[in-house]
């Protein structure tokens, strides 16, 4: 096999790794060939299983690979007119772009002779009825749920996916700093917004997952609107660029002027349950521990009525298209987190006081703790002096 | 068909009431149902997802930024638009369509089932016909069998053509959306045009168009040009590499409605295979022509061995609250064009080794047609 333009080793490391450690499950669970869906319709909270097994972003609306237990993998994706970027981006060396998947899986899976396979489905949950209803057109039986193949595998970052996130990181934080740079009284939050998709994608994101809005009392974080900026006004910002297919997140808070005491009291509240997660969040402790120990910093002070919906939505969560574990970082997760897992850690919620705030940045679980992957923290940052009209 | 979905849409998010004003829905509300009578449907369920919200928006407004989102109308008083955001998103959801009875799910991950059960409910008595619009497409697919099951009280059919329909003869105030779509799209390619003249790479020069658009209002944007060297691509890393000319095609979402532009070669060069497809589309339009006419007068004038990627990537179709709708221009087509219809041509294609691309809007009258 071959890597085309974006050839390194870590890429060449983390397609062995992946094909080899799905196949060996293939073979434990007695699987000839798996057929990984992934949609075009992607997101930002969940996997890919195509993603995960061809290095490919795919910008159609439905690909999969066809992985027998040996043999060449395959790539089926869409559209048709996208083959030549499919072929260079993906790093698998069989890559067939069609308008039509279920159709083009059908004459691989026959002139491969695979039709009598025993086979399996990954990733299949995010497919329509439409694609759903002809998966067992492919096989002479039916083929199984296999995603638990890929799950066990992709619970912790590998070393290419990880420089992905770290990549990532980088680039929200330069997004930040652009943001800081030119926020102003009588800009439009849309036109922020812009700004800083702008600089991110300018770095080399291929997608943005970006909240940003603006208030001197936030209800909750949304997309940017029409809205002028003004003296006063808190600037949230949740900015998460995709690298190669894998989303990172930081969140943030900035007044654009002089922080009043109730709001620098409260982001030290939220702070402190940022920190108290990532103390407890270390190998060997479920999720809902993590969740806990956050809530339980804010109920202290008299906010637990503020720890759930609509005040919040989660205390953080996994990041697509590659990572699968721990999702959601809530009480009712019991999910044991893994030395190396990778995931947002966000204590973003309402404060009656002086609005909704947020706070939090992507992290690494290591033996001491989750660290922050940032490298400038999150902070109440102040837009002081600059904001005279 | 030109895809490259994102994973939320976040440009400009505004329910604009100058433009669409609740009137306007109410309008389009009595036109829907009037088709829902003809077909003997007592209430709908329509379900939109942020890649493919042209029913929803039509009736709400709104243009779901992320997910499904769906409205119940029924025969008589105002929709029902439930979101799956979690609760924590009412407020915002609530600035964004006409609608007052607005609703979300318990959480981000909850199905569709049980909020729409309830809301159904509240419009329609079991036993009475509901249509589904949107749904196999717009819900995973254990989602969409909930679903059904969950109305298993009702008589179920597929109801896609009653909103579908009306959508089909734009309405003044939607021509007037359009036109600003396609002046935001022209404006963005312009700008990329200038920036490439600048000096700008072919990437860089995408990023100009993109910032154009999004700072012009744009909810979402859609941009390929030949940035590599092979083909049509999205800009996903920084290159400095120049490739003359320039050949970008762009789209553009503002307040849900699409506009579609193009740049290529300068002024005075001999027009491009893309340019000649779709002039003879254009002068293949007429009040009742059949789409396979505009389809077979394109394909005449690609070159050998490229249509297949030109039809790809799609020559076009009706465009609205989606970038390509009914009336869909595809090889062996049976539909006919009708009077209210708005066109996006459009060609993608390679001729003696160089890229092209051209778009044309127009607008089918009862007396033939003009450029949007």
């Amino acid at each position: 096999m071959t890597i085309g333009d974006s050839e390194n080793s870590l890429q060449r490391a983390a397609r062995d790794g992946r094909l080899a450690a799905v196949r060996e499950k293939m073979s434990t669970h007695g699987f000839d060939v798996i057929v990984a869906y992934g949609s075009g319709r992607h997101s930002f909270l969940g996997g890919n299983a195509c993603w995960y097994l061809s290095g490919l972003r795919q910008v159609g609306e439905h690909a999969a690979v066809l992985l027998p237990r040996e043999g060449e993998p395959v790539l089926v994706t869409t559209p048709a007119w996208d083959a030549g970027r499919a072929r260079r981006r993906s790093w698998l060396d069989v890559v067939v772009a069609t308008d039509d998947l279920l159709v083009e899986l059908a004459r691989m899976v026959r002139d491969r002779g695979m039709r009598d396979h025993v086979a399996g489905l990954a990733g299949h949950g995010q497919a329509p009825a439409a694609v759903a209803e002809r998966w067992g057109e492919l096989f002479d039986s039916p083929p199984t749920d296999a995603t638990h193949l890929l799950k066990s595998s992709a619970r912790v970052p590998d070393a290419w996916q990880f420089s992905l996130i770290e990549r990532g990181v980088t680039i929200a934080e330069a997004g930040y700093e652009r943001l800081r740079e030119i926020a102003r009284p009588g800009m439009r939050e849309y036109e922020l917004a812009a700004e800083v998709d702008t600089a991110i994608r300018s770095l080399g994101a291929d997608d943005n997952f970006q909240l940003l809005s603006a208030s001197q009392h936030n209800p909750a974080v949304r997309q940017p609107g029409d809205r002028l900026l003004h003296e006063g006004d808190v600037i949230l910002a949740e900015i998460s660029p995709s690298v190669d297919g894998q989303f990172t997140q930081i969140c943030r808070s900035v007044v654009l002027g002089e922080a009043s005491d109730i709001q620098r009291q409260s982001f030290a509240m939220q702070l402190a349950a940022f920190d108290a997660g990532r103390r407890r969040a270390t190998p060997g402790i479920p999720v809902s521990d993590v969740a806990a120990e956050m809530n339980a910093v804010l109920a202290e002070r008299g906010y637990e009525k503020y720890n759930h919906p609509p005040y919040m939505r989660t205390r953080g969560h996994t990041m697509g298209l590659g990572a699968l574990a721990p999702l959601d970082v809530s009480e009712s997760n019991h999910t044991i987190l893994e030395e190396g897992m990778s995931f947002v850690l966000h204590p973003n919620q309402y404060f009656p006081e002086c609005g909704y705030l947020l706070c939090g940045d992507q992290v690494v679980i290591r033996e001491t703790g989750a660290q922050s992957l940032a490298a400038r923290p999150p902070q109440l940052d102040v837009l002081e002096g600059e904001v005279a009209e | 068909m030109i895809t490259m979905e994102t994973v939320l849409k976040h440009g400009r998010t505004v329910w604009d009431h100058t433009l669409l004003p609740e009137d306007e829905f109410r309008e389009r509300l009595v036109t829907v149902r009037a088709e829902m009578r003809r077909v003997e449907l007592d209430a709908i369920v329509v379900v939109g997802h942020a890649a493919d919200h042209g029913n929803l928006s039509y009736l709400t407004g709104l243009v779901p930024k992320m997910g499904w989102t769906a409205a119940i109308v029924g025969q008589e008083g105002d929709p029902t638009l439930v979101s799956m955001s979690g609760p924590r998103e009412l407020p915002s959801l609530k600035s964004l369509t006409w609608l007052t009875d607005v609703r979300t799910s318990s959480s981000l991950f909850s199905g569709a089932a049980a909020g729409l059960l309830y809301a159904v409910g509240d419009h329609v008595e079991g036993g009475r016909s509901i249509g589904l619009v949107g749904a196999r497409e717009n819900l995973y697919h254990a989602a969409y069998y909930d679903l059904v099951l969950a109305l298993g009280d009702y008589e179920l059919r597929a109801g896609d053509g009653v909103v579908a329909g009306p959508r089909e003869r734009k309405r003044p105030r939607e021509i007037t959306a359009l036109r600003r779509g396609r002046a935001l799209a022209r404006e963005a390619a312009g700008a990329a045009r200038r920036a490439f003249q600048e000096g700008a790479s072919n990437a860089e020069a995408v990023m100009v168009a993109d910032r154009a658009a999004r700072m012009g209002g744009a909810d979402d944007v859609r941009l390929l040009a030949n940035i590599d060297g092979y083909g049509f691509a999205p800009r996903e890393s920084h290159s400095s590499r120049r490739r003359e000319p320039l050949v970008l095609y762009c789209a553009v979402e503002l307040a849900g409605y699409w506009g579609e532009a193009a740049a290529g070669a300068a002024a005075g060069h001999e027009p491009t295979a893309a340019h000649r497809a779709v002039e003879a589309m254009m002068r293949s339009v007429t009040p009742t022509a059949p789409v396979a006419q505009l389809v077979e007068a394109a394909i005449a004038e690609l070159p050998e061995g490229e249509q297949d990627i030109a039809l790809s990537y799609g020559l076009g179709g009706g465009i609205g609250l989606a970038a390509t709708e009914r009336p869909t221009l595809r090889l062996g087509s049976g539909e006919y064009l009708a009077p209210g219809n708005v066109l996006t041509l459009r060609a993608l294609t390679r001729e003696a080794g160089e890229l092209a691309c051209a778009t044309e809007t127009v607008v089918v009258g009862a007396d033939g047609m003009s450029s949007l």
